[in-house]
């Protein structure tokens, strides 16, 4: 498998699930060396709630699964 | 999710090729915007955490729940210090919308599309049904006072407006809600309830609260008779209010043991919707502080709604600003601070909702001060053709409209919170001082095109009088910019001398300015009159302008008593400063020896708003340094400081204003005082606050002259 | 990020200073370990709340503007950030944006030194015009600190912290740009980003 260089994932729209099951939605703006992840217009799922969270930084350790739109993918490899 | 592809691992070994630690971003984003993210996990940033802590209850919540009697009462309470709360530097959420009640009706109102009075709901049962029309009364009230915050008064400095994107009932009606409350009411009268009294004033007060706005709608009749019926029904609300207020501060130990649905207020709010902020717990500044501060609000209103109706012309007005509200601003809630700027200049730009403009105060304000009966201010004695008459007319009249300008920045100082008025005048200096210079170029140019202006007397050059008027208001500016600075703190012990010194300085042009421009020229004017009657027909004419500037000239040397008084206190406390460092009780430059600046650099940092302007000439760093005489004795201290004390004591005698009268006691005070420290005060040099916020307390020990 | 963990760098990158057993070095732009520890360092001694979004602004943007201090143990007891930027588009601005020293090295003249390394970096490669920061009028410390440097309090800025405490604004002339308004400057290019 060849890598994906990590800029090319910049400005996709992405689903991030936590390690306490929340659901993130947003884009992915800026990406730090810890895989910390930094992400806009974001969209917070817990449970059945579902609400605005605007821009959040995400630190690696609380993410469990990283998920992109299988379109999306497609045009980055 | 048949639509994702999982690229955990792809995402995070793509990682490990970032080289230099640093981080990868779109070109378009700037960092700068992520320093505001929120953050996951970490419980200081991440809302998200909050569901975890909630109890059951908290989680379980129902609004439709019947509610007991002891409950409606207990939650008008506890709303009526989450209220005033928000008010305390505190945010909606952590206040108001903490309340499960407040979020119900706001969001409800928010996400339907069907908005009347009449769809709101808390449940059915009786008291459920009055808790309802509470609940849309603050929240209104609320709604006002977010579009009022909005309006004139300084985010996250004065008040906090993020509401959560929710609608706090805008297309609702006060009168509505006022109608919906008195129902609230009777349904409480024909109730089985126990304590009607204690709940009926409660819905009261919030109708009274709900009235409060309206005074940003009164007409004043300005300079006139008061409407004494408009001035009654207001202060029978506010009068309402205060005996409700008084009721329920009576009753403290009644509201305070009444019972709270078990989740009713809890952080739920701040996680269950959109929330861009950072976590924080439910503020309650408790009930001894809500009524206090809500009885103030009536108070201070009634006090202030009372003053306005009888002002009594625009001297009168001046000192109201200055002292009632100016000086007072500290003390006001911030519902009034907003409820007042309102007040005071509509959006039509009338004084206190009455028939008198903007550009009516306008020229009030340079009439009183010298342009009455000007020739430049008159075009009847202009003596042109209709072509040039036109043109000189659109010059004056282009000058007049920035003056207002400059008048309305002005007068939306006063009700500022401190801080924020220093801020303006910085910012108003400019503007008067490009007004002064506009000003000489009009005047000087239609004096030498078309010969319009006056003489400041037989012998003497072209008065100016707009520009002289102009340069009077900058130089209050410019001192009042200097002696806030005082009050804020912002100058240290080895400035403190030189700040004197500067305004000692301005206050002495102002001074020389006032008597040898303005109170010479009203005198002059007031001569050719006198001599002009004898051959006039039209002398009831001309007997009433001469009534008129002696008038003017009486109030400008009312106003420079006032100035000479204070400027012999302001030259006093530079002896006594300057005494000082002679008997080495402090060394200004000392105190700077240590710097990686020079004083010299300070200097021209702290005089830095006053860099541009062209006259009065800036004061040097030389003239400074050259400023202290070696051979000031405490006898000429303490001499100064009596004479200024007489000179103070003398003109508040024919003072007026309450809080004027005060005002010149507490710089009555401030002589006695530094005179008593001066005769046996502690071996260091210490600066504290004193009587009044302009002159605080030096203490230093002097040795004793033998 | 990670709170707990060491706060030990044997990084010998950039020494600028040796004063007694306390060294003072540059910030190594390309140490993973020294930014997980100044972040964590300010994260435990500072009351506003931060992201690590916050530490990359900084560290990413001005990496030569922060100074760390360590004792003869190797561990980081102090750390200053700053930040240059272009004031209303006339002067240059250095700005001290987190000053932290471990509590049990306090008063030893840390935050002082680290001051003005910084200020004498900010002068000699930015040129700056001023140094400016804000700090909460009840910060005796603070104020204290500064103040003994010529840092003059130029505004009051109410309920700044938080909603709650006022703040002066503290500035430092550099230059002669300092003493002039705004309105009466030219414009200055935009810095070349480093």
């Amino acid at each position: 498998m060849t890598t994906i260089a990590p800029e090319k994932f910049i400005g996709s729209s992405l689903r991030v699930e936590l390690s306490d099951n929340r659901v993130l939605d947003g884009v992915l703006t800026v990406v730090d060396p810890f895989g910390n992840l930094l992400m806009s217009n974001v969209y917070e799922t817990n449970k059945s709630n579902r609400r605005e969270v605007g821009l959040v930084s995400v630190p690696r350790a609380t993410i469990s699964k990283l998920y992109i739109d299988k379109r999306t993918y497609q045009s980055l490899k | 999710m048949n639509d994702y592809v999982d690229i955990t691992e792809d995402f995070f070994s793509s990682i490990s090729q970032i080289s230099n630690n640093r981080v990868v971003k779109s070109p378009f984003f700037d960092l700068l915007e992520g320093t505001r993210a929120i953050e996951i996990n970490n419980p200081r940033l991440d809302t998200g955490l909050i569901p975890n802590e909630l109890s059951a209850a908290e989680l379980n919540f129902e609004c439709s729940k019947p509610i007991s009697e002891s409950e409606l009462s207990g939650l008008m309470n506890k709303l009526f210090k989450l209220l005033m709360s928000w008010f305390s530097s505190s945010s909606l959420p952590l206040t108001v919308l903490s309340c499960r009640y407040v979020e119900d009706i706001v969001h409800g109102y928010t996400m339907s599309l069907d908005r009347g009075i009449e769809t709101f709901s808390l449940g059915d049962g009786v008291y459920n049904r009055v808790l309802k029309s509470f609940v849309v009364g603050l929240s209104k009230f609320i709604g006002i006072m977010i579009t009022v915050g909005n309006t004139v008064l300084y985010e996250d400095e004065d008040i906090t407006t993020r509401n959560m994107e929710l609608d706090f009932l805008t297309d609702i009606m006060v009168d509505d809600v006022l109608n919906d409350l008195e129902s609230a009411i009777g349904l409480v009268k024909r109730s089985a309830a126990q304590h009607k009294e204690h709940i009926i004033k409660q819905l009261m007060l919030l109708q009274d609260l709900n009235s409060l706005p309206i005074l940003s709608n009164l007409q004043i009749n300005l300079f006139g008779v008061p409407d004494l019926r408009q001035l009654q029904s207001f202060q029978d609300i506010l009068n309402r209010g205060i005996e409700c207020l008084k009721f329920i501060a009576d009753h403290k130990q009644f509201y305070e043991t009444q019972e709270l649905p078990v989740g009713s207020v809890s952080k739920w709010v701040q996680a269950s919707l959109g929330n861009r902020h950072i976590p924080g717990d439910v503020y309650d500044i408790g009930f001894d502080e809500t009524f206090k501060q809500m009885t103030n609000v009536f108070e201070q209103l009634k006090q202030i709604f009372r003053k306005t109706n009888y002002i009594k012309d625009i001297e009168a007005l001046d000192l109201f600003l200055k002292y009632d509200i100016q000086h007072m601003v500290n003390e006001y809630h911030v519902i009034n601070k907003g409820i007042f700027q309102l007040f005071l200049i509509r959006e039509d730009q009338s004084i206190l909702g009455s028939v008198y403009h903007l550009s009516d105060l306008t020229l009030d304000l340079m009439n009183h001060v010298n342009v009455f009966n000007c020739n430049v201010s008159n075009p009847k004695t202009w003596n042109l053709n209709n072509a040039d008459t036109e043109l000189v007319m659109d010059a004056l009249s282009q000058l007049l409209k920035d003056l207002e300008a400059g008048v309305y920045q002005n007068l939306t100082v006063y009700a500022n919170n401190r801080c924020r008025q220093r801020q303006l005048i910085n910012k108003n200096l400019l503007v008067w001082d490009s007004l002064q210079v506009q000003s000489e170029n009009f005047e000087m140019e239609i004096y030498n095109n078309y010969k319009i202006g006056d003489k400041l007397s037989d012998t003497d050059e072209n008065a100016l009088p707009i520009s002289s008027f102009i340069y009077s208001t900058k130089l209050e500016l410019m001192i009042e910019f200097l002696l806030i600075g005082i009050e804020l703190e912002l100058y240290r012990e080895f400035e403190i001398y030189s700040i004197y010194w500067y305004i000692n300085y301005l206050t002495k042009v102002y001074i020389n300015h006032s008597t040898e421009r303005l109170l010479k020229f009203n005198k002059y004017k007031i001569s050719k009159i006198v001599a002009k009657k004898k051959k006039s027909k039209n002398k009831q004419e001309l007997e009433q302008k001469r009534e008129k500037l002696t008038k003017i000239n009486e109030a400008l040397q009312h106003k420079i008593d006032y100035w000479k008084g204070f400027q012999r206190l302001i030259n006093s406390v530079c002896l006594l400063l300057n005494y000082l460092q002679n008997q080495k009780m402090i060394k200004f430059d000392d105190l700077t020896a240590n710097f990686i600046t020079s004083f010299e650099s300070l200097f021209r940092l702290r005089f830095k708003p006053f860099e541009s302007i062209g006259v009065p000439s800036q004061l040097t760093f030389a003239q400074y340094s050259s400023s202290f005489a070696s051979d000031v004795s405490q006898d000429e201290v303490i001499n100064s400081l009596n004479m200024a004390k007489e000179a103070l004591v003398e003109y508040n005698k024919s003072v007026t204003n309450d809080n004027e009268k005060q005002w010149i006691s507490s710089l009555v005070k401030t002589c006695f005082s530094y005179i008593l420290e001066l005769k046996g005060g502690k071996n260091v040099f210490e600066v504290s606050p004193g009587y009044n916020t302009y002159f605080p307390k030096f203490t230093a020990k002097l040795p004793v002259i033998e | 990020m990670d709170s707990s963990g060491s706060f030990k760098d044997t990084d010998d990158y950039g020494l600028v200073a040796t004063v007694g057993n306390l060294r003072y070095q540059r910030f190594n732009p390309a140490s993973q370990n020294q930014f997980r520890i100044i972040s964590n360092l300010i994260a435990d001694h500072l009351s506003e709340p931060y992201s690590i979004y916050v530490y990359w602004y900084f560290l990413n943007t001005w990496p030569q503007y922060c100074y760390i201090t360590k004792d003869s143990a190797d561990t980081v007891v102090g750390v200053i950030i700053s930040k240059i930027n272009l004031h209303r588009n006339v002067r240059t601005r250095g700005y001290i944006g987190m000053l932290v020293i471990d509590p049990i090295y306090r008063k030893k003249g840390i935050a002082k030194k680290l001051v003005q390394l910084t200020i004498d970096a900010m002068i000699e490669a930015d040129h700056v015009d001023e140094i400016s920061l804000e700090t909460e009028v009840i910060n005796k410390g603070a104020l204290r600190l500064y103040e003994s440097l010529g840092f003059m309090r130029v505004k009051r800025l109410y309920k700044y912290y938080l909603s709650t405490h006022d703040a002066f604004r503290l500035i430092l002339p550099v230059s002669d740009r300092a003493f002039k308004r705004i309105a009466f400057l030219d414009q200055l290019p935009e810095p070349v980003s480093t």
